[in-house]
């Protein structure tokens, strides 16, 4: 060989490395909604999979046709599946159905109760999306100089299993989640001033945990109930929305938000545990999210409870 | 007048002195969040630019595409970095080593460990964390990786983990979060404290870590150092 073809062969043996590479990496299909949340949760993904999976994104909207997707997935052959929010998951749970495919694991997350839209699939795992009641606990204690041992809450009937599984949580942290149950039918309004009310009126009660749930969480019932029912209630109050707890709303002392980079990352965890297992998830698996970003409102902390010195340092945002 | 023609000189040394300043890139997970331990570890650094990850994969990527002048990991991340030489070991109690220990809600048969699924955070990629883990533990457990130090706890919350593996000082950290019964295990192997590494001289910021007060000792895992 000689010198003007001698980078031939170095070159050759290069490609031959990368196509063998790029063959043995494995095809993994992400199915998300546009939308900065997303995007943060597929770098988690992404960088935590590594370079030995190839992942292809495939951005759902509610325009998004189950055939669009099962087109998709025939061509990416892929291992799993992963779907971001509950139309992304439904149309993963049609395109199987059409496809006849329930050899590909499917993880969900980032949908509301993503628990219960993955019961009944088979080879299905979710990391669920609502933060933990013991979550909020927990890093509220890790801050405060007040006791911690009673939080109360509103949830309707409908949520109740979510409920006793956080009460279950609480428990092992020596919490006790004191609920108020609210019939799905009920009138918001005044079930949650009652609830609220009732909640407030206890002198045992150090905190209140609100779910993120519309049929409570909306901007008519804050201004007309949450606000003027809590106006003088000295105990901090635990949110899901980093808004709330602008500290001229008066409203959520302490926000506790997903970590989404850190879902990503749990997710592909989940993803490599599934893989190990020969691609296959053995009945129901539902994680709890693990991370999450903290925000406080400094001023209604330290106006319903004190801060332990030096505390504010494990905090992600600090409003005042 | 005078002012104008100062300006430009003004600029000229403020330049001058960012550029003189050594570049160090920081990345220790710890219960702190990056932000104050930047903060805190700037105010005493007043002659360096501190830069501190809070992901491993940010760090990482930084240091291959802007490489600082220094680098202050734990010890095992540190030595991947083959460019950067070690000038400063952090240590706990006259050591630059810890107990590795396993917390847990249940009692744990060491012996059994291989069969059992462990928390521990990401300081290596992934793939190396495998050796890392068994360095330690003496057998190879499944693990559950996670990014922060706060998420150690939830995995024993949530039983997703039967324990957790960790250094013995954040061991305190993670039990005083809890009211759970968390137990304490001594593992078999001992974890390499935060190390400061250079590429050249580095007496500057070896001195302004010397200087560094308790609080922000703390943050980085340790109480001391040694050459």
């Amino acid at each position: 060989m000689n010198r003007a073809t001698a980078w031939i062969r170095p070159l050759g043996a290069i490609l031959i490395l990368a196509g063998t590479a790029l063959a043995q990496s494995k095809p993994i299909l992400v199915l998300r909604p546009s939308g900065p949340n997303f995007e943060e949760t597929f770098k988690g993904i992404k960088e935590t999979l590594g370079p030995s999976y190839s992942i292809e994104e495939m951005i759902v909207d509610k325009e998004t046709e189950t055939s669009e997707l099962t087109k998709k997935w025939t061509s990416a052959k892929p291992k799993a599946v992963f779907a971001m929010d509950n139309k992304a998951i439904a149309l993963a749970r049609d395109a199987r159905g059409k496809l006849s495919d329930t050899a590909v694991p499917l993880v969900a997350l980032m949908g509301v109760r993503v628990d219960a839209a993955i019961a009944g699939m088979s080879n299905a795992a979710s990391v669920t999306y609502e933060i933990p009641a013991v979550t909020l606990v927990v890093n509220l204690r890790a801050i405060t100089t007040g006791k911690i041992s009673k939080v109360g809450v509103i949830y309707r009937t409908s949520m109740q299993d979510f409920f006793q599984k956080n009460a279950k949580y609480c428990q092992g942290e020596n919490v006790e989640l004191v609920g108020i149950q609210v019939a799905d039918d009920a009138d918001p309004k005044s079930s949650l001033k009652n609830g609220l009310t009732s909640l407030t009126e206890r002198k045992d009660i150090d905190a209140l945990a609100v779910f993120n749930d519309n049929f409570f969480l909306n901007a008519k019932l804050l201004k007309e109930v949450w606000l003027p029912t809590l106006s003088g209630w000295k105990r901090p109050v635990l949110v899901g929305v980093e808004s709330l707890v602008r500290p001229e709303l008066k409203f959520g002392t302490f926000a506790i938000l997903p970590d989404h980079y850190a879902l990503g990352a749990q997710a592909a965890g989940l993803l490599q545990e599934i893989e190990d297992a020969g691609w296959k998830v053995e009945g129901e698996r539902n994680d709890q999210p693990l991370s999450v970003i903290k925000v406080l409102n400094l001023k209604g902390m330290k106006a319903c409870c004190g801060v332990q010195e030096g505390k504010t340092n494990e905090i992600d945002k600090i409003l005042e | 007048m005078k002012l104008r023609r100062a300006v430009p000189w003004l600029v000229a040394i403020a330049l001058t002195s960012q550029a003189m300043a050594e570049k160090i890139y920081v990345f220790y997970p710890s219960m702190a969040k990056p932000n104050a331990v930047q903060s805190a570890l700037q105010a005493k650094c007043p002659g360096s630019e501190i830069t501190v990850f809070g992901r491993l994969a940010d760090f990482t990527a930084m240091v291959g595409q802007t490489p600082p002048d220094v680098i202050l990991a734990p010890k095992v991340l540190a030595e991947q970095f083959s460019g950067y030489k070690p000038f400063l070991k952090g240590t706990r109690g006259g050591s630059p080593l810890e107990d590795a220990v396993l917390v847990s809600t249940k009692p744990v048969d060491l012996a059994a460990v291989a069969g059992m699924n462990v928390g521990v955070v990401g300081v290596l990629e992934r793939g190396t964390m495998n050796g890392y883990v068994q360095g330690m533990l003496g057998k190879l457990p499944k693990l559950k990786i996670v990014t922060k130090v706060e998420d150690l706890l939830p995995l024993l919350t949530f039983g997703s983990a039967d324990a957790i593996v960790v250094g013995a000082g954040q061991a305190d950290d993670i039990k005083g979060r809890s009211q759970a019964n968390l137990q304490t295990t001594p593992a078999s192997g001992k974890i390499g404290l935060v190390v400061a590494s250079a590429k050249a001289d580095a007496s500057k910021t070896e001195s302004a870590l010397k200087g560094l007060g308790a609080a922000e000792k703390k943050m980085l895992g340790v109480d001391g150092w040694t050459k």
